[in-house]
């Protein structure tokens, strides 16, 4: 009985331990489908600040940029931001008519969130990009932000087990040598970890700031290429503090249909 | 030497087969259609972005097939059409195919209940454009609505009401299978039909 007791106690012990270990902060910029089709034309799109496997958000502040572009042109989107609850923080969410063919890129700037656990302001520029209406051209074209990943693989129409490649640029140059963070969007937190390891996976960039990474299930995959800024920011107290910037690229895997 | 025979045609049909199925899919044909004004503009491209020129555009009534315009797309794939009145005082889902000529084809369904109300006041092409007396309806109090004008109110609500069945129906005839889907099967139907030939001249040739 007492055993017993005294194991129960430590597993709710190590549980919490768990929970409490800092995991990966990925920027979330979650588009309500993969793509426009015919039958399926509504598009919504979340931005959150979370840990994607683990379901827990953080309060994001509203963004200081938030845009569309598609072909040559862009389109600000910061005004049809709304405030949202995800993941039981603030998060916002904003829902876009797309009339035409094209291949739509979405990226946010966060405003900078400072992390005192890490003691670090935390930047995270992040896209996703979603085909409508069987264009499929412009997918790889570069936004222009500070730091970001130009896909090498289509990012869209792919299966879970199929592999991604994309290339990291920061000021629009290739970054050799650094990890890219790679974590599964655990929906409804359905799944589990195998161990604390799996929860956040880890992928390098080669000396072309390119990396390769497989996705063994279906759904959204969040890729965050980490990275130091060249300036710091004032924390609350005044004092300066480094600014971690991540180029984070959502992209949904999807499942074999059955006839 | 009939062993030899069947297995040289099966080898050429499996090769003509595979080379008849896998151009079809590197280029495949979209299209994209929307009402602008009172004309349906069908877009129709590859997949990469290359225009498909001169392609044939057909629209046809989602709902029963009938054939209602056809046109062919310009150098920039765009293929404009202007809809009669007679479209207007009726509108149905269309079906715009196009085919781009080389077995290509692809579909896209102008929901007419998503761009407009199925009505034909609110269409704007009457309206605007075209400086049509107002049809049979009359100001008179004492005015009795013709049998004609009757059917006519009842042909559009049935219209308005049948749009969702019209659009199951436009969505389960998208499903037909395509000329992949047969070549394919074809070609398994053959295939087999080798094996036995093969099975066959072996027999044949054991008893010989």
């Amino acid at each position: 009985m007492k055993t017993k007791s005294v194991t129960a106690f430590g597993c709710a012990l190590a549980t919490l331990l768990a929970a409490s270990m800092s995991h990966a902060h990925f920027g979330m910029l979650i588009p309500s489908t993969p793509r426009l089709e015919q039958q399926k034309k509504d598009l919504s799109l979340t931005l959150s600040f979370s840990h994607p496997f683990e379901g827990q958000g953080m309060n994001m502040e509203k963004p200081t940029r938030f845009f569309v572009a598609a072909g040559d042109k862009q389109t600000d989107l910061l005004p049809l931001l709304q405030e949202e609850k995800c993941m039981e923080h603030r998060c916002w969410s904003a829902t876009y008519q797309v009339k035409r063919p094209g291949v739509y890129s979405f990226a946010m700037e966060p405003a900078p969130y400072w992390e005192p656990a890490e003691d670090v302001f935390i930047i995270h520029y992040t896209k996703a990009i979603v085909p409508a209406f069987g264009d499929d051209v412009g997918w790889n074209t570069p936004l222009g932000l500070p730091t970001e990943i130009i896909p090498l693989t289509r990012p869209f129409g792919n299966y879970s087990g199929n592999s991604f490649s994309g290339q990291v640029v920061i000021n629009g140059k290739p970054a050799p040598d650094i990890e890219v963070e790679v974590e599964f969007y655990n929906e409804d937190v359905a799944l589990q970890a195998a161990s604390d390891y799996h929860v956040t996976q880890v992928v390098t960039t080669d000396a072309n700031g390119v990396f390769t990474f497989t996705c063994p299930q279906s759904g959204w995959w969040g890729f965050a290429a980490l990275s130091q800024a060249d300036y710091t920011l004032p924390d609350p107290k005044g004092n300066q503090k480094e600014v971690e910037l991540g180029a984070v690229l959502w992209v949904y895997m999807d499942e074999w249909q059955s006839r | 030497m009939t062993l030899f025979r069947s297995i040289i045609a099966t080898v050429f049909l499996f090769l003509f087969l595979l080379l008849s199925v896998l151009p079809a899919s590197a280029h495949k044909v979209r299209v994209f259609a929307y009402i602008d004004g009172n004309s349906v503009v069908a877009e129709g491209a590859f997949s990469g972005g290359r225009p498909a020129k001169g392609a044939t555009v057909t629209a046809e009534n989602a709902e029963n097939h009938a054939v209602l315009f056809t046109g062919k797309t310009d150098a920039a794939g765009i293929c404009r059409i202007s809809l009669p009145k007679s479209y207007w005082r009726s509108p149905v889902s269309l079906l715009i195919t196009l085919s781009s000529g080389d077995g290509h084809q692809a579909t896209w369904i102008l929901d007419q209940a998503e761009s407009k109300p199925i009505k034909t006041a609110d269409a704007p092409a009457p309206a605007a454009s075209e400086k049509e007396a107002p049809t049979a309806v009359s100001t008179d109090d004492d005015y009795t609505p013709s049998a004609s004008f009757i059917r006519e109110i009842v042909r559009e609500e049935l219209a308005r009401q049948l749009v969702p069945v019209q659009r199951e129906l436009a969505v389960m005839g998208q499903q037909k299978p395509s000329v992949q889907d047969v070549v394919g099967g074809i070609g398994y139907i053959v295939g087999l039909a080798g094996l036995i030939a093969y099975m066959n001249a072996r027999k044949k040739g054991e008893k010989g």
